[in-house]
């Protein structure tokens, strides 16, 4: 696993799984914020039925495009599950907001699938406030 | 997907509000802890407290961390106005306060009494507090400087008990300044009864309600108890009430937004490009067609209005006809209120015979008894045959159909009522230029003129565009390079373009921007002012709030359908939520619901 770093950002693209209506405020800050620094972000969901202020795909087939980086916001057994598509569409690395949404075991499937892997809140990085100082107790720059 | 504005009024936001309210409570407690620094320990201790009750109350009811300044708010407002209670008793009046205040009731911004107050009552009743609260300090002078400011959230009722209290005073013959500090009129006034949660925002009501808590009990009696007892006994009034009463309701008062326009480049002179290569015609020596064959030419030409509604002019040409009334009216509205939008006051400038000749093919086909050219600025402005020139507000919204009807002709529709039907034609500016060229030219309305702007320089262009051209393209022609981009109809209702989006009939804007911050927090603080800009005077958080709830069918009874999806609340509101979006929904539903409504419920559009 590697440490969060803007490195993991390079691409300027970035698949966001799991934008949830249940948790809009804060899927659409991480959003706002990233596209904001320049980053294009494709959100998807595919069990949502919530309409959004953004397009929110409903499946890989719907995107106009994959990038090769993918942030995931979906509970762990989800992820458990989605690991092995997401490296069918070859995507390289993956960022899990927290290891409430990955645990040991996915992990270590990346791993092996050869798929980099960092855990932690994008906002830390391009967030500013309150975000700013989460990053600096998680030794995030 | 949603539009929303892209420009919001104000990067405050309720959290920053709330801060500035605690900051200003510290300064309060300044003098206590130069007298006695312990009181700086006992006042961090009551915090700690504030925030672990509820930061606790809020986990069990969300599963997770929520901002929790409303509850360091509360404890700031306790400590000020219970000086001298030991810190046991603090620490229990804050418990108290936040759980039977604020939690019972459902948490953040849904009490209807207020916290503060509730554990103000209980320390009164057990330790039998007194007013004055102070002895007069020179250092209250900042803290009741800076407190002013908060007047401005419940005005009516600041001022209702500022006045009530200082007439008890007077009637006592205590009203001096130092009594005027000490009584803490100006702190109850500005940071307690102005807590927009739990007091009303309507006028007559806050007014009343406000000078009954501040002279009442002040009058009888120096008890805090019977003060806080008061003050309660008003949030309940309040709530109960409420701001849409059958007793209240009409007392009430909007207030129009005023939103700064784009910069046009080219410092004031509009700019133009035209991207479709067609160019335009001189109007000269073309003759006009029989009335019949005008219709015909709009008809195949496919006229649609084009400030939004995209309705096929020639069917609203026929409705004005059709109508069963004598005297039938012609608006020109040329009004523009959307502050990203240059392209029609350009255009009425840039092509006055044509849109003359336009409204001259249309006064041929229909006898109008007046044409009447709606404006926001009549600077440079040519004066065309027949038609009288009216300059409305400059405020938003104010070129909405219904609402310019009734600007113009003092006409008010109900909210079923087409106005096509009722003889009026209100008519867009580029909809008149594209009769022209159907009718003049025999051109197909395949072209568009819009607004392009660069919202992060404020700054906007005038450009032409075939219909169906991406959207994308159009921004690369003009230098605009970035991965994001808006369009819709203004900048007050756009979308987030997707990669192949085109340009449509409803598509007036095109913007490159920085995505607007929509905080999307779930607290409303009931600050009232999405109701207060709305033009049709809904209670908007109330059917936003059904909708987040999934009660649609709910809302029925606020007449969402009267929503004519300016904007105005989602660029004014303070949770940062886009609210135009929910109650839109609610609107569309109200409208699809409308034809199965009793008569009497189609009340005037206001």
């Amino acid at each position: 696993m590697e440490k969060l770093s803007k490195v993991f950002f390079d691409g300027r693209e970035i698949l966001f799984i799991g934008y949830s209506g249940k948790y809009e405020s804060f899927c659409k800050s991480v959003f706002q914020t990233l596209t904001n620094h320049g980053i294009k972000v494709y959100p998807i969901n595919n069990r949502s039925n919530a309409n959004f202020d953004i397009k929110v795909y409903r499946d890989f087939s719907e995107l106009p495009k994959i990038p090769s980086f993918a942030y995931v916001l979906t509970n762990q057994e989800s992820t458990r599950k989605l690991i092995p598509e997401l490296k069918k569409y070859d995507i390289q690395r993956i960022l899990f907001q927290s290891k409430k949404n990955v645990d040991q075991a996915a992990l270590d499937e990346c791993r092996k699938l050869g798929i980099e892997t960092a855990v932690g809140c994008p906002m830390m990085l391009f967030g500013s406030g309150i975000h700013k100082l989460h990053a600096f107790f998680a030794g995030v720059r | 997907m949603r539009t929303f504005p892209v420009i919001r009024k104000t990067r405050l936001s309720n959290e920053h509000i709330m801060a500035g309210v605690f900051g200003v409570t510290l300064l309060y407690l300044l003098p206590s802890w130069i007298h006695s620094s312990a009181e700086i320990l006992s006042y961090i201790l009551v915090l700690i407290t504030a925030l672990f009750v509820d930061v606790a109350a809020n986990y069990i009811r969300f599963k997770r961390p929520v901002c929790a300044v409303s509850a360091v708010v509360t404890a700031g407002i306790l400590q000020v106005l219970t000086p001298g209670v030991p810190l046991w008793g603090r620490l229990l009046g804050i418990t108290i306060a936040l759980i039977f205040g604020k939690h019972v009731w459902g948490g953040t911004g849904k009490n209807i009494v207020n916290p503060a107050i509730v554990g103000v009552l209980f320390l009164s009743l057990v330790f039998k507090l007194n007013l004055p609260l102070w002895a007069g300090s020179s250092w209250l002078w900042i803290a009741l400087v800076l407190s002013l400011p908060f007047v401005l959230f419940r005005p009516f009722a600041a001022i209702g008990l500022m006045a009530g209290m200082a007439l008890s005073l007077l009637l006592h013959q205590q009203l001096s300044v130092a009594t005027f500090i000490s009584y803490g009129i100006i702190f109850w006034g500005s940071l307690v009864v102005t807590d927009p949660v739990t007091t009303t925002s309507v006028p007559s009501a806050g007014l009343i309600g406000g000078f009954l808590v501040g002279f009442l009990p002040l009058c009888f009696t120096n008890s805090v108890a019977v003060m806080a007892l008061t003050f309660l006994l008003a949030d309940l009034a309040w709530y109960i009430y409420g701001v849409k009463s059958p007793i209240i309701n009409g007392f009430g008062f909007t207030r129009p937004l005023k939103i700064k326009k784009l910069t046009p480049y080219n410092e004031g002179k509009i700019d133009f490009l035209d991207l479709t290569g067609l160019g335009s015609s001189s109007p000269e020596n073309i003759e006009l067609p029989s009335p019949q064959e005008i219709l015909n030419r709009i008809q195949t030409s496919g006229v649609f209005g084009f400030g939004g509604a995209a309705f096929p002019t020639d069917k609203k040409i026929r409705s004005v006809m059709d109508a069963g009334v004598s005297d039938k009216y012609f608006i020109i509205n040329g009004v523009e209120c959307d502050p990203g939008l240059l392209h029609d006051q350009w255009l009425i400038r840039r092509f006055p015979d044509e849109i003359g000749k336009g409204i001259e093919a249309i006064c041929r086909y229909i006898s109008f008894k007046k044409v009447i050219l709606a404006v926001k600025d009549q600077g440079g402005l040519q004066s065309f045959k027949n038609t009288e020139i009216i300059k409305v507000p400059d405020t938003y919204p104010a070129g909405a159909e219904k609402l310019l009807i009734g600007k113009v002709l003092q006409k008010e529709l109900a909210t079923d009522e087409v106005p096509a039907k009722k003889g009026i034609l209100v008519l867009n500016i580029q909809t008149i230029y594209a009769i022209y060229e159907a009718v003049y030219l025999n051109r197909q309305a395949e072209t568009r003129y819009l607004t392009v702007a660069n919202l992060k320089t404020k700054v906007g262009r005038v450009v032409k565009v075939n219909l169906g051209e991406r959207v994308a393209t159009i921004l690369e022609r003009l230098n605009l390079n970035s991965n994001m981009f808006f369009c819709g109809g203004g900048a007050m209702q756009s979308h987030l373009a997707e990669e192949g989006e085109v340009v449509g009939e409803l598509t007036n804007f095109i913007a490159m921007a920085d995505f607007p911050r929509y905080k999307e927090s779930p607290f409303c603080s009931h600050c009232g002012l999405c109701v207060e800009h709305c033009p049709a005077e809904l209670s908007v958080n109330k059917i936003a709030e059904l909708v987040s709830a999934g009660h649609i069918e709910a809302t029925l009874k606020y007449h969402p359908e009267r929503c004519m999806k300016c904007g105005s609340c989602s660029y004014v509101c303070l949770a940062g939520r886009n609210l135009s979006a929910k109650v839109g929904e609610a609107a569309d539903y109200g409208k699809s619901k409308i034809g199965t409504r009793q008569p009497k419920d189609a009340e005037p559009y206001r």
